[in-house]
């Protein structure tokens, strides 16, 4: 797997692409051929290439927008919620002239591509989740992302094993300077303004069963921000199946051609049966 | 005639009684509230109170207290109560509240009406302050932090309005809704309260502040950014608002200790300010700038301020810096009126707030003793001949006794009646009078057949 994943960091623009959607000039990246798969990041992004994204490119055509606030998308005023990214995201589909994409979210992007399911069924071939956030589970709550102890990264996500540069929340200034400290924190800010108030849907519970697409559950095999029970959780409501993958919460930076892999298994299914 | 200088007394009533910060992650948001013991709380809350209350007869100006949740750094979190509980205790002095922290509240209407209520009972002492609460209170309230600031200058605009338009209105924010704004009581003092407002220096705070013409009051800084602040605040009134600021628009949190001789007082102040700055002042980044509290540009370029200027954090500083750079003032009388006629003359300092009284761990003595020093021997220097606080020399805004309220205005503008069956109007306070009351139908007047 490895010359894979060179060969699709290699191809991969440093610098994302931008489109006017809805007024607003989105950042995002476009790499790889084949079934159009539109790929929601988490609360936070990778300082550099996303090695996850590159060995997705690899199966399918990725497209990996930035959410409102985070990275080189700006945040508009009417971005409050998650509703308003949902609603972005479809008119980005239209932008770039896609009707129907396979989609798939790690984290707060997982919730939130469960989200465009639910209201944009019709424009989603299949919904892979990774380690995603959004249930409640008495008693087991997901980690709070937002005050995590930078000295605690690597345990919290990384379960002892970082990957280099990877840096899952506002770090320090001595992570990549102020500026890199600064925009880790602009990106944490524009997570918080959709999922501080409440840090789960209740309605997920009612949506989720309703959905009746493809869908796959992709966990870290020892998470220690999303706990096991969330997983098994999402995956009875969606009637999926349910993967692991080895490592933390941080398992697609640590494992990209293994989560990559599983996330094209579905997308191949549904596409060529 | 005014004085001046103004003392403020503020309390923030810590917990002491914890491991020492190098031991702890944070004294905010996780450190564990079995450390609270309430029988020593139940000592320490009435020492504290008992040392606000004798700011009276020492003849400060005021006395403060704040608004802070689940940390061993303050422990007032609901400091309307503890201004009712001083309101009671003394019948003069100011009494502040600096101030409660207007986004952690559900119903902004809350603070309006119980300023108001404390106004009046207070006989117009009251000061408001307002603030958006610190970055730790969000991770404990489950207060966003992303919209606070939005929320704080909102919930500030509608406060103010309540406090002066006649009621009822309609408030359609971007944040709070609410259909009938219609408070009783209304405050005492006219238009309003004073309001103060805290801040560490931000262009967009002073400005705010300065527009609005209340107190600025700088948060616990150095002397240069101090200056700089105060410097700043007096050219955005002048050049953007047309106005000359006046010195009780200019407040600074400057902790305060006086003693017999600068190395009594240097040897008393020492352990006390260390546990302030060392372990009660412990609050990591992670605790203290929840995402989004602030912009990722104002991080920015606070980082890189306080990076080009050598700040440190708090935890950091070893005493002698914290003499040094002005954080804190400690000496002798005459030590201390000069640090205090520098900062008039160099910065036009109107406010010393922490101005003696406690800090940190003091202990209850000792806080007295700087009380009662600060108070014959500091204060004096500053004040108008008479040695009086400038509010002894003001009218109340209410009279004092039912006798002065009678000679004064006769009675309230209208007398309750009961309208009886007739349609006459039966004053109640003569209905009992059988000259008056007899006959009297009290059938409702739109049952009459």
């Amino acid at each position: 797997m490895s010359e894979v994943l060179e060969a699709g960091a290699a191809r991969r623009p440093a610098e994302p692409d931008r489109i006017e959607v809805d007024g607003l000039p989105v950042a995002y990246r476009r790499d790889g051929a084949g079934d159009p798969l539109l790929f929601l990041h988490g609360h936070w992004l990778p300082a550099g290439p996303d090695p996850l994204l590159a060995a997705l490119a690899a199966h399918a055509d990725v497209i990996a927008p930035e959410a409102p606030g985070f990275g080189g998308t700006p945040c508009p005023g009417w971005v409050t919620g998650r509703y308003d990214v949902v609603l972005l995201y479809r008119s980005l589909l239209d932008a770039l002239g896609l009707d129907r994409v396979h989609l798939a979210g790690y984290g707060l992007g997982g919730w939130l591509a469960a989200d465009f399911a639910i209201a944009h069924p019709h424009r989603v071939a299949s919904l892979t989740v990774l380690a995603p956030f959004g249930l409640r589970v008495p008693g087991r709550p997901i980690a709070d992302v937002f005050i995590a102890n930078p000295a605690g990264y690597d345990d919290l996500y990384f379960n002892g094993e970082p990957v280099e540069g990877a840096v899952p929340g506002p770090g320090t200034p001595e992570q990549g300077g102020p500026e890199g400290f600064a925009r880790r924190y602009g990106d944490m800010g524009a997570a918080a303004r959709l999922i501080w108030d409440m840090r789960y849907d209740l309605k997920l519970e009612h949506r989720l069963p309703l959905l009746g697409l493809p869908a796959l559950v992709v966990a870290g095999e020892d998470d220690r921000v999303v706990p096991a029970e969330h997983t098994d959780r999402w995956a009875d409501l969606l009637g999926a199946e349910a993967a692991a993958v080895p490592g933390g919460h941080a398992f697609p930076f640590q494992r990209p051609a293994e989560t990559a892999d599983r996330i094209a298994s579905l997308v191949s299914k549904v596409s060529h049966g | 005639m005014a004085n001046r200088l103004q003392f403020h007394v503020f309390h923030l009533m810590p917990y002491p009684h914890i491991p020492p910060g190098e031991e702890l992650e944070s004294t905010w948001v996780t450190l564990p509230n079995e450390y609270f013991d309430p029988q020593v709380a139940h000592r320490l809350y009435n020492d504290n109170l008992d040392q606000l209350v004798a700011c009276e007869r020492f003849g400060y100006d005021g006395i403060l207290v704040n608004e802070h949740h689940q940390n061993a750094f303050g422990t007032i979190n609901a400091p309307n109560l503890w201004a009712a509980h001083l309101a009671a205790r003394t019948s003069r002095i100011r009494i502040g509240v600096i101030g409660n922290a207007l986004p952690l509240h559900q119903n902004p209407l809350r603070v309006a009406e119980e300023i108001a209520m404390l106004d009046i009972v207070s006989g117009g002492r009251i000061i408001s302050g307002h603030v958006r609460g610190m970055g730790a209170e969000y991770h404990s309230s489950g207060v966003n932090p992303t919209t606070s600031k939005a929320r704080f200058w909102e919930a500030h605009d509608l406060i103010v309005k309540a406090w002066t338009e006649p009621g009822p209105f309609t408030w359609q924010g971007d944040h709070y809704d609410i259909e009938h704004v219609n408070p009783w009581p209304r405050p005492l003092q006219d238009p309003h309260p004073p309001v103060w407002m805290p801040g560490t220096g931000s262009t967009d705070t002073i400005d705010e502040v300065a527009k609005r013409r209340f107190s600025y009051m700088q948060t616990t800084t150095s002397n240069w950014l101090t200056k700089k602040s105060f410097k700043l605040f007096r050219e955005i009134c002048q050049e953007k608002y047309g106005y000359e600021a006046a010195p009780t628009q200019l407040g600074r949190v400057v902790p305060t200790y006086v003693a017999e001789t600068d190395e009594q007082a240097r040897r008393e102040f020492m352990p006390h300010v260390m546990w302030f700055f060392r372990t009660g002042l412990k609050i990591p980044m992670h605790h203290l700038m929840p995402p989004g509290y602030n912009t990722a540009d104002s991080m920015l370029r606070t980082i890189k301020g306080r990076q080009a200027a050598g700040v440190k954090n708090f935890w950091e500083m070893e005493y002698e810096e914290l003499i040094d750079q002005g954080y804190i003032v400690v000496g002798s009388p005459q030590t201390v009126i000069e640090a205090y006629e520098r900062m008039i003359e160099e910065y036009g300092l109107g406010m010393a707030i922490s101005a003696g009284g406690p800090l940190g761990s003091m202990p209850h003595w000792m806080v007295m003793k700087n009380l009662q020093i600060m108070a014959e021997e500091v204060i004096p220097h500053f004040r108008e001949p008479d040695g009086r606080p400038d509010h002894l020399r003001q009218d109340r805004p209410a009279p004092e006794t039912h006798a002065e309220m009678a000679a004064r205005h006769g009675g309230a503008k209208l007398t309750p009646v009961v309208r009886l069956a007739d349609g006459r109007d039966l004053p109640t306070p003569l209905g009992h009078i059988p000259e008056i009351a007899d006959g009297a139908d009290t059938r409702p007047p739109a049952l009459r057949s």
